[in-house]
């Protein structure tokens, strides 16, 4: 199996600030990778630096073998971004957003009207994708977002709190999406999130990063067994070292 | 092409729909002319009521002299003014139902002699309007007809009584009647410059120059509000991971800014246009069109006959009309640029607004100063410097451009406000990168919160990770 994602004591620096210390991982081809750790450990910057948005202070990150700060461009062609809290475009309808992400991917072509039909089959939303998006609930917006950021078949999927700020059933409804989407379309996708059992349920291997360093990896099955626990958060509590408190 | 195409119609399609965009331009479009209906409505209002005939006088004469006396009857025995006489001014004000009163000083026969055998300054009256309130504040100018009223008699009492001939007088007073034209040397045409001509003549100077600073503050605004939004919803983190040339962001925003604003401000400029035609209408104290006729007739007797309405003015030469498009294209697409770069160093579209307020401000004194005056009589270094600042160089080339001249600096100006432009460009270019606009955005948010409990908010900023 190809390494998709390969991070290479990577470090960022936002003037003083060390957001991350020298943090190394990879990622298999086809897999689901999950980065967890509480708020401000350094997930959001490492997943803007694998999409091309940020440029590490030192370190190395290759995607499929591309340079993500030598060959932004080519590396842009393989992966799609869904940021945390990202909004919509509310006077546009969601088919019209659709169509133009399609279009910019692929331009006007069977590929971009079959991807604006599997963007419609992701997002799930019925005729309400005829509607534009200022009348889109959190959750039908967040279902837009991930239909765009799978539709296009990217080689690698990144997505950052794809479930933040959802209620119970939007989260489960984003959740299967992954689930289901990623398998089908074969996209190797990497995720943050603050909820460990949608990380249990959904990623095949997974990250701790607390302050900028990664603290364990491995396998979901390899950390309980390690740990000796039933979950995920019972693991992350041990690493983080909450449970002293 | 095909991604900037399809960014430039989402970027289109997003603006026009956007009611903030869209209600603004109507509203102006629709409440310029009514505004203008409304202002000209009362003023001319105005003008009727002080412009009514005097037909009643109150006069308080302190004098008492012969002449006086003399004056009072005849103004009596008038069976155009009816006269009322009252002893004091506190009694004219209290009782006389006329608002305009008349007092004459104590000693005006005598110096009215005076003044007539060359010995004394004319002799003076004091005219009061009495009013319970004011309209647009022209009340006053009562006061002043009452004194022609009172004047016209007193000037034909003087005739009779120095036995002199009216129309001789009238002859001697005003000997000629002159028929004012003003000669536009490089257009070589004619405009008249009798009353309401003399306004219309500088109503295109001014109303050009406004017209491309409604249209490029217009899209200055929209851009920069375009660009805020991205950031604002966050869709500017998605769109610059897309496989697509940085430059095509920018291109897109700054051609759909454009596009928009200036569709948009063609509804502006004709409810602008709207505005000044029926204000200079409302305000105008035409000639009558028999009067103007016996002057056109009397100037094609002479061979002037080409006499041309200034409103044509507007309409310059196609060789210079092309120059001000050019430049007009240059400055606003210069002004879009300043937007997006303003709107992508802003985190939200409060924030953009609140920087586009202070350049918008200085811009649009900077155009009312071009309107308003005669880029000619500049000194050439400070007209060539103005001509190769964007925006102002089209306001003062329009109004050069109306006059027909032509300046060989035009085409310099432009040519430096062009390369002005690609500047920005790419400098906007290389600044529409999360990075930077990241660390600036993060830098101006840091100045705001100074003295608040800002390190955890300023770290929210840099990011959730």
């Amino acid at each position: 199996m190809e390494r998709a994602v390969i991070v290479e004591r990577l470090v960022k620096k936002y003037g003083d600030f060390t957001a991350l210390k020298g943090i190394s991982f990879e990622v298999m081809e086809g897999e689901v990778f999950g980065l967890v750790g509480p708020n401000g450990a350094g997930k959001t910057t490492t997943l803007r630096i694998l999409a091309t948005l940020l440029v590490p202070t030192s370190g190395r990150v290759t995607v499929f073998g591309y340079d993500v700060v030598r060959d932004a461009h080519k590396v842009r062609r393989l992966i799609s971004y869904l940021p945390e809290e990202a909004g919509t475009y509310k006077n546009l309808t969601g088919y019209e957003y659709l169509s133009i992400v399609a279009r910019i991917y692929f331009g006007k072509s069977r590929e971009a009207e079959e991807a604006v039909e599997l963007g419609i089959k992701i997002a799930g939303i019925g005729d309400k994708i005829y509607e534009k998006m200022k009348t889109y609930s959190k959750g039908m917006q967040r279902r837009i977002q991930l239909a765009r950021a799978l539709m296009v078949r990217p080689r690698l999927a990144i997505l950052d709190e794809p479930t933040s700020g959802l209620d119970v059933a939007q989260a489960i409804e984003i959740r299967n999406a992954i689930k289901r989407f990623a398998k089908e379309l074969g996209t190797t996708v990497i995720m943050s999130s603050h909820n460990m059992l949608e990380v249990q349920e959904i990623c095949d291997r997974v990250a701790i990063i607390v302050s900028g360093e990664i603290k364990e990896q491995g396998s979901v099955r390899e950390l309980l067994s390690k740990y000796g626990v039933d979950n995920l958060e019972k693991v992350f509590l041990k690493v983080v070292g909450y449970e002293r408190s | 092409m095909s991604a900037l195409s399809t960014l430039f119609s989402k970027d289109v399609k997003d603006l026009i729909r956007d009611p903030r965009i869209l209600i603004p331009f109507i509203i102006s479009a629709l409440i310029l002319p009514v505004i203008g209906v409304v202002v000209s409505g009362g003023y001319q209002a105005a003008i009727a009521a002080i412009t009514k005939p005097i037909t009643s006088l109150a006069v308080v004469d302190l004098d008492n002299s012969s002449f006086t006396q003399q004056l009072i009857q005849v103004l009596n025995s008038s069976k155009y003014v009816r006269l009322y006489l009252y002893a004091s001014l506190d009694q004219a004000l209290r009782e006389s139902p006329v608002d305009s009163i008349i007092v004459i000083p104590p000693g005006f026969g005598k110096q009215l002699d005076e003044y007539l055998e060359g010995k004394a300054p004319p002799p003076h009256i004091v005219v009061v309007q009495r009013v319970l309130s004011m309209g647009m504040g022209l009340k006053g100018a009562r006061a002043t007809m009452a004194a022609s009223v009172f004047e016209s008699y007193l000037r034909g009492l003087l005739l009779e009584k120095l036995h002199i001939n009216p129309q001789v007088f009238n002859a001697v007073l005003n000997p000629i009647s002159s028929v004012p034209l003003v000669y536009i040397q490089h257009r070589e045409v004619y405009i008249p410059a009798w009353t309401q001509n003399l306004n219309s003549l500088s109503l295109p100077l001014i109303i050009v120059p406004m017209i491309v600073a409604i249209i490029g503050i217009t899209v200055l605004q929209m851009a920069a509000t375009s660009m805020a939004v991205e950031n604002e919803v966050r869709t500017l983190e998605t769109l610059l991971t897309f496989p697509i040339p940085r430059m095509s962001i920018l291109v897109s925003k700054i051609m759909s800014s454009f596009a928009v604003g200036v569709g948009g401000s063609a509804l502006n400029v004709v409810g602008f246009v709207l505005y000044i035609e029926i204000v200079s209408k409302g305000f105008s104290t035409a000639l009558s069109s028999q009067q103007t006729q016996q002057y056109l007739a009397l100037l094609q007797s002479l061979g002037i006959t080409n006499v041309v309405n200034p409103v044509k003015l507007m309409i310059p030469s196609p060789s210079l009309a092309g120059v001000v498009i050019v430049s007009a294209v240059v400055s606003i697409l210069f002004l879009a640029v300043i937007g997006v770069l303003i709107g992508s160093l802003c985190s939200d579209v409060r924030i953009a607004s609140t920087f586009i307020g202070p350049i918008s401000m200085p811009l649009t004194i900077a155009i009312y100063f071009i309107a308003f005056i005669d880029p000619m009589q500049l000194a050439p270094s400070v007209r060539d410097a103005l001509l190769s600042v964007p925006l102002i160089q089209t306001a003062v080339l329009s109004k050069m451009a109306i006059m027909g001249i032509w300046d060989n600096y035009f085409v310099a100006g432009i040519g430096i406000s062009a390369a002005l432009t690609v500047v920005l460009m790419f400098v906007a270019s290389k600044m529409l990168n999360m990075e930077k606009l990241a660390s600036i955005q993060y830098r101006l948010r840091q100045r705001r919160l100074r003295g608040f409990a800002g390190l955890r908010l300023a770290r929210t900023s840099r990011g959730g990770g």
